[in-house]
């Protein structure tokens, strides 16, 4: 299996994921993953019940209780790791529509416009972490999609999401090797060299 | 080492009385420790199914020989009881590695009949240590990923 190649998903092909412990029961399916644009972070995940007739769990995973992500697979610990809604931060135990951020136009931050925000990337393996945008032009060809890597850490922005202008030769036109694109820009962000 | 798939359906025989008490239908295996922890007996005719690995005196290619008619119980302890719920099983079962991707059903285990530790696991063409047991559940088998896959 080439990982290194593919170590990068879609926020939207989560959706209907089981979510299985290390003990390999399977407790629930991805319902939806809450996403923090202000901040670049996935905060967690609601919830269906597992099966056709699903609907709906209480139950919500922050971010920090999940073991890893995977392709077929987000894997937690154990049952305990699902938090009850009343108990969960009230971003995932009641995520704002509000915040969405599907549409969301992406600026860098010398005033490039690179397209609306079509899905959030997320890096598979170990811990709940978005390393990019799909974006999309409506304006231009909106069958396009273009793959933006994110910073590490982001300044909090307003209407907008606000990327470093050092991030256009790390754009890609596809997933694969975005993952390498990801960590290199964000080396020469840290001032170190491409690797 | 001897292969699960080829283990199953051979008797289980007391060695006392000479009695036959069933039939090999599975295991039950202990993930953290890597071990069989009990024999699942089928074609019985009461409720005890599971001889615990510590009853049996050999494995052998033709036959588990245990050591005494007394030596099958009913369902013990978590292992024993998802296999005998149906939910145990570890042969066809999917595999998961602990970040979440899958990379097959389980075709096989190896193990030792001398203590019943799990030797591999035959994943299609990947070959999975033991050690590398997390889990087993109603859902999947999760192993430990490779060093450096994550």
């Amino acid at each position: 299996m080439n990982r290194d190649l593919n170590r990068v998903v879609r926020a939207t092909e989560l959706l209907g994921e089981p979510v299985v412990t290390l003990a390999g029961d399977d407790l629930a399916e991805v319902r939806d993953v809450v996403y923090d644009s202000e901040h670049g972070a996935i905060l967690g995940f609601t919830l269906n019940k597992r099966g056709w007739f699903g609907g709906r769990l209480k139950e919500r995973l922050p971010v920090d209780a999940v073991h890893a992500i995977g392709r077929d697979a987000v894997m937690v610990g154990s049952e305990s790791d699902l938090v009850d809604a009343a108990a969960a931060p009230s971003e995932i135990a009641d995520p704002p529509a509000k915040r969405d951020v599907i549409g969301a136009v992406v600026v860098t931050d010398d005033g490039t416009r690179l397209g609306e925000v079509s899905d959030v990337i997320v890096a598979l393996g170990r811990g709940a972490r978005a390393v990019g945008y799909e974006v999309r032009n409506a304006a231009d060809d909106p069958k396009h999609a273009r793959y933006i890597p994110l910073p590490e850490q982001m300044a909090v922005s307003g209407d907008a999401l606000v990327v470093p202008k050092e991030v256009d030769p790390f754009v890609r036109d596809d997933l694969a090797g975005f993952g390498a694109a990801v960590d290199d820009f964000r080396a020469q962000l840290h001032g170190g060299r491409p690797t | 080492m001897t292969s699960l798939r080829a283990a199953l359906g051979i008797p289980v025989i007391a060695t006392d009385t000479a009695e036959r008490l069933g039939q090999t239908a599975g295991v039950a295996v202990d993930p953290e420790g890597g071990r069989i922890t009990a024999v699942h007996l089928g074609g019985t005719k009461g409720s005890a199914r599971f001889v615990p690995w510590d009853r049996i005196t050999a494995f052998g290619a033709d036959a588990v020989m245990v050591d005494g008619q007394g030596a099958a119980r009913e369902a013990t302890g978590a292992a024993e009881e998802r296999v005998a719920n149906g939910h145990g099983d570890i042969l066809d079962k999917r595999t998961l590695t602990e970040i979440g991707d899958d990379v097959g059903t389980v075709d096989d285990i190896e193990f030792d009949p001398d203590d019943g530790r799990v030797e591999d696991l035959k994943v299609g063409e990947l070959v999975v240590p033991g050690e590398r047991l997390l889990g087993i559940g109603s859902y999947a088998v999760v192993v430990r990923a490779d060093d450096g896959e994550a």
